[in-house]
């Protein structure tokens, strides 16, 4: 099986909602076995991003319980990085920041999002037990002596 | 009848009975006043006697006293020339002798006096120039002790002033600088504040990727080494 923990779902939250579709995939699959009929459109399409790249064609009751397997494993032993940042980040940023732990890190990282507007810029990571703190803010209070120097300066 | 006779009778015979005693008082009367007349004789003829024994005792009393006045004055004229003639030689040999001792008595006091006023001028210049001597040195030694004592307090005083000095200075440029940090401080933290204020109202995450992911790079090994760590431990 090539699945790889898709960079659409992100956060701990996002395995749950994706546990939720696959088991009605799963559902949905073993009563296919008995009558024939459609999948819903929407759940296809969820299902589709979480089993990606393995197409709809390819999709059997074993290899959603196997992704299922994988996604509550990944739930409790994932490593978990916390991203605050000024505003609500976009889809695109979301994608690209995960795909960048995921790349450079570890590639099972989930990461959960929130946002703080007095960051005024930057980011603020939390991962294990540190913190880094890449802020604007805290660019400005760190350095509250130089800024200091620079305004007697003006 | 016979009682108005008893009664005439009675009365006459009272009547008879006090004429006989008038008569009688009468005689009597003029046997006293002769008997007066006697006494007062006799009366009279004493106090001629005793006058005139009284006029011969005088008389004769003058005369005595006349001629002992005489002799008296005469004695005691004599005795109050003598008396007079002694008493001016006792005076005069009194005022020589009085003179004599005198004289000997001041001049022995004079010469006691004019010793001990020696002595006491011997003692006193010696005791006066060796007390001199003395307290000449004191006065020197209190000299020196009272100018050390004040040269040791002036050092005192400027060593004290020098280290009240110090630490004025000190506690001058800690507080200035607890104020200028302070100042710093918040002068840092109004204006943070206000550029954390007006750059989150117009936050640009697009244009922040490329800072986002510069940080990102730059701590890479850092994150890495933390969520092995992590893994490590579950």
């Amino acid at each position: 099986m090539n699945w790889v923990l898709p960079d659409n779902i992100q956060s701990p939250e996002q395995i749950e909602a994706a546990l939720l579709d696959l088991s009605r995939l799963s559902d949905w699959l073993r009563r296919k076995t008995i009558k024939e009929g459609q999948l819903d459109e929407e759940l296809a399409t969820r299902a589709q991003a979480i089993l990606a790249p393995i197409e709809q064609s390819a999709w059997t009751l074993e290899l959603v319980d196997e992704v299922s397997k994988r996604l509550e494993s990944l739930k409790s032993t994932a490593p978990l990085v916390r991203i605050t940042l000024p505003g609500l980040p976009s889809p695109k940023l979301r994608a690209e920041l995960v795909g960048w732990l995921r790349r450079e890190i570890n590639p099972n990282i989930l990461v959960s999002f929130s946002f703080n507007r007095l960051l005024a810029g930057g980011m603020v990571i939390r991962a294990g037990s540190k913190i880094y703190d890449f802020s604007f803010s805290g660019a400005l209070l760190k350095q509250r002596s130089r800024l200091a120097e620079m305004i007697h300066g003006v | 009848m016979n009682q108005y006779l008893m009664i005439l009778a009675i009365i006459v015979a009272l009547a008879l009975i006090n004429l006989g005693t008038l008569v009688w008082v009468a005689l009597l009367r003029r046997k006293n006043i002769h008997l007066t007349k006697v006494i007062a004789n006799e009366k009279h003829l004493a106090a001629t006697e005793e006058e005139a024994e009284r006029v011969i005792v005088a008389q004769s009393l003058q005369l005595v006293e006349q001629s002992v006045t005489a002799k008296l004055t005469v004695v005691l004229d004599e005795m109050v020339a003598a008396l007079q003639r002694d008493l001016t030689n006792a005076s005069k040999n009194l005022t020589q002798h009085v003179s004599q001792v005198g004289t000997q008595a001041i001049d022995a006091k004079l010469q006691a006096l004019e010793k001990a006023l020696s002595d006491i001028e011997a003692n006193t210049t010696n005791n006066l120039g060796a007390k001199l001597l003395e307290a000449d040195k004191t006065l020197s030694q209190l000299e020196v002790s009272a100018t050390a004592s004040l040269q040791q307090i002036q050092a005192l005083i400027e060593k004290k002033k020098q280290s009240l000095e110090t630490a004025m200075g000190a506690d001058l440029n800690q507080e200035k600088a607890r104020i200028m940090k302070q100042f710093d401080e918040r002068l840092a933290d109004v204006v943070g504040n206000y550029l954390i204020e007006v750059l989150g109202q117009q936050v640009d995450l697009g244009a922040q990727s490329k800072f986002l992911f510069a940080q990102l790079e730059a701590h890479k090994a850092e994150l890495k080494q933390e969520i092995d760590h992590e893994l490590g431990a579950a």
